[in-house]
């Protein structure tokens, strides 16, 4: 092989198309990298919103499992307390109500309602010492304390979740991303501060 | 924006555990300092070793030349011939001779060393390992754990309620039969974690609140997967502190002394003596003493920052510091050295388990950060109003190891020797582990470790059996109702690392462990025992990294050697 003499033209050809293949290649690895980190970003985003509803169902397990709770002690209740039937209907409309709530804002209200129903009848059983004293009801009175305390947790660990999901789609560049694919922020399950208490001390407190 | 602070959520917590996490990850890069040198060291003395013993020429080179010396500085006294001229010639080619070979075994001493540095990795594997094979029933064994039954219902909801908020599945509970107040968490995933609680702990943390912080510390460890880097702290710390223990372990042993032979004594003592000299080398100082304080102290400091990052969570999780701070008060004041606790776990407590005096509760070398200081950071968030009650708590703690009664105290009895972290290595599951039979058809179990004999039992397939760590031509097995006997080594067996033989031999609770575990069927590849009673996934692993180590060896030789 002879050794080749470049001359200045053939340099500078090489240098411009070396460039012009540079120029072309930055943006196309900047397009890919973009696309590559959005993609990451979009299905972390998915991640984090199902992480949310799962939370979400951790509460609607519980709820519904205190209003499963509920017939049984009202009619251990009414067992002894015939005429207090006011009581009965609004614990029995509270729980007809949290049934049909939909959504994190409008359960925590109606929950709300029926933890105060719940107090009201509590605090009629309070004056009748052989219910306070019948083993089914004690046991029925610690399911549900236990229940209380189950929704309390649940609820904060949907809150913890819906923050920090609400927190990414508000702030950028994840704002953008939810404007495009539409994700919409959580509701809250607000709760009074005094719904980790047993329900009984909370209400005659108030 | 009005939504995000209403949510009570204190954002002081927020960074501390960004904070505690930052720091955590220096410290695994501390780790990876403290044992390159460790294991250059080791291989640069295994090679010197190497080179010593094969290649002789040089030192009898050295040898002569040092003699030639000498001779020839005799010679010189007298007068000077032909003869001495023809020495000194002699001495010179010999000296060139000896530079060549020094620079030959130079260069074979580092051909030897990556291949002694990839076998000990390989070695440091194999611990990580042995610990991390079966973390979970050896803690639980060690520590005399049993599950928890229908008397610590009340305990056992707490668990189910904080995990509900940590969005965790539910660890098991297990209680450890001892009165000092103590717990801790284990387990490799959070799927099969376990938290253990003394018995010490339910009596004294009488108030639901404290035993609920203890818990939610001890499940923040969980969430924060903290067990899994506890496991790698402790089999990296004792891979650390091995030469130093095997050490100390030959300097303690004086039986050879009195040894009948007088050749082996001879052998023993010179043994010790380059021991000694090896020991006050630069690279033996590093190995023996320098390595195992740099590990106590990083194990320290990871184990210490992990604490104040658990009790953060735990804080956040129960949104009420003061259970957790009431409960450290009664603890700091009832004391929480667990005396069958091995070294080597210590940091999986939550509050320290090590005996008092030692080297271990010095200030640096303590896994856990004092509980005072604990208190001090928890109190930050709590601000001045969880004060009140701590003096309270900590006399209460205090009378409570005034007359506990003495309960647990056999430990130590059971388990001689648990101070050593040695034995976390060495020591088998005394007590059985726990495999499933994934036989297809009913397992015959016979009397005496031959096929004639008769058969004594008949273990269904699915079922759990404990079986027994013994070379044996056939396995020893205990069935569910407490039959000893032996099984046929080809059966296949699948371990099941998270279930202790106690809750085997309970019909409740075994009923309680089937359930959990999946459906025969499910099981695609039926982990057999095969040589050595190692399973299929170790043999593979042990395969696979020797395949590994060994391709990386040759290669080496390839690039380095001519």
């Amino acid at each position: 092989m002879t050794p080749r003499k470049d001359g200045p033209l053939e340099t500078s050809l090489f240098l411009a198309v070396g460039i012009a293949v540079t120029a072309a290649l930055i943006p196309l690895g900047l397009i890919i990298f973009f696309v590559f980190w959005g993609v990451l970003l979009y299905n972390s985003l998915i991640l984090s919103r199902n992480r949310t509803r799962e939370a979400w169902s951790g509460i609607d397990v519980q709820l519904k499992r205190r209003s499963s709770l509920i017939p049984n002690l009202v009619e251990s209740v009414r067992g002894y307390a015939k005429h207090e039937h006011e009581v009965f209907t609004e614990v029995t409309e509270a729980r007809g109500a949290l049934a049909k709530a939909s959504g994190p804002a409008a359960a925590a209200a109606a929950d709300q309602t029926l933890t105060a129903a719940l107090g009201r009848l509590m605090v009629v059983a309070e004056a009748y010492p052989q219910l306070q004293a019948a083993g089914n009801f004690k046991q029925l009175q610690g399911d549900l304390t236990d229940t209380e305390e189950k929704i309390a947790y649940a609820r904060q660990f949907y809150n913890q979740n819906a923050l920090n999901y609400n927190t990414r789609i508000q702030s950028f560049p994840g704002n953008q991303f939810a404007s495009w694919f539409q994700f919409q922020p959580f509701d809250y399950f607000r709760a009074e501060e005094t719904a980790r208490e047993d329900v009984k001390v909370s209400f005659t407190e108030a | 924006m009005s939504d995000l602070a209403s949510v009570p959520a204190p954002v002081l917590v927020y960074n501390r555990i960004d904070r505690n996490r930052h720091k955590t990850w220096m410290l695994i890069a501390l780790t990876a300092a403290a044992v390159l040198p460790f294991i250059l060291g080791i291989s640069l003395l295994m090679s010197a070793g190497v080179v010593w013993r094969v290649r002789s020429q040089t030192r009898h080179t050295r040898a002569l030349i040092r003699f030639d010396q000498g001779a020839l500085k005799r010679l010189n006294e007298g007068p000077r011939t032909e003869w001495t001229q023809q020495f000194e010639l002699d001495l010179e080619a010999r000296r060139a001779a000896l530079l060549r070979m020094e620079a030959e075994d130079r260069a074979l001493m580092m051909k030897l060393l990556p291949v002694f540095a990839c076998a000990l990795i390989a070695a440091m594997a194999l611990v990580f390992w042995a610990i991390a094979s079966e973390p979970t029933s050896k803690l639980l064994v060690l520590a005399g754990a049993n599950p928890a039954g229908d008397a610590e219902h009340e305990c056992k909801r707490l668990l189910e309620n904080l995990a509900i908020g940590a969005g965790l599945p539910p660890p098991k509970l297990y209680i450890i039969e001892s009165s000092v107040p103590n717990a801790f968490a284990a387990g490799m995933d959070p799927q099969h974690a376990v938290i253990a609680v003394t018995r010490g702990a339910l009596n004294l943390l009488t108030d639901k609140r404290e035993l609920e912080g203890v818990l939610a510390h001890e499940l923040s460890h969980i969430g924060n997967q903290d067990i899994r880097l506890n496991t790698m702290v402790a089999s990296i710390a004792l891979f650390l502190r091995i030469p130093y223990l095997m050490f100390r372990r030959e300097m303690a042993s004086n039986g050879w002394m009195t040894s009948s032979s007088r050749q082996y004594r001879q052998m023993r003592g010179r043994m010790r003596l380059g021991l000694f000299e090896l020991a006050l080398s630069p690279i033996g100082i590093y190995i023996l003493f320098v390595a195992p304080i740099l590990a106590a102290l990083i194990r320290a400091a990871m184990s210490r920052e992990r604490e104040f990052l658990a009790d953060a969570d735990a804080a956040l999780l129960t949104r009420y510091p003061e259970g957790l701070m009431r409960a450290l008060a009664k603890i700091g004041g009832a004391g929480s050295a667990v005396s069958g606790a091995n070294p080597a776990f210590a940091h999986f407590y939550f509050a320290d388990p090590a005996v008092g005096g030692g080297w271990f509760s010095g200030k640096l070398l303590a896994t856990h950060p004092p509980i005072s200081e604990r208190l001090n950071r928890l109190l930050e968030f709590q601000g001045a109003a969880g004060l009140a009650g701590l003096e309270e708590a900590v006399k209460q703690g205090k009378r409570y190891t005034a007359e506990r009664p003495a309960i647990g105290m056999e430990s130590d009895l059971k388990h001689p020797g648990a101070h050593d972290e040695l034995t976390a290595l060495n020591q088998g599951n005394l007590m059985g582990r726990v495999y499933r039979v994934v036989a297809d058809e009913i397992v015959p179990v016979y009397d005496l470790s031959n096929k004639n004999s008769a058969v004594i039992a008949r273990v269904k397939p699915g079922s759990l059996i404990v079986v027994f760590d013994d070379p044996g031509k056939m396995r020893q097995i205990n069935t569910a109702d407490q039959t000893f006997g032996y099984i046929d080594r080809a059966i296949k067996l699948s371990p099941v690392n998270h279930v202790i033989p106690t809750e085997v031999y309970d019909p409740k609770l075994r009923a309680a462990a089937e359930a959990a575990l999946p459906p025969l069927v499910a099981i695609e590849a039926p982990e057999s025992p095969g040589v050595g009673g190692l399973t299929r996934a170790q043999l593979v692993m042990a395969f696979g990294f020797g395949g590994a180590v060994f391709a990386g060896v040759m290669m080496l030789l390839l690039v380095f050697g001519k």
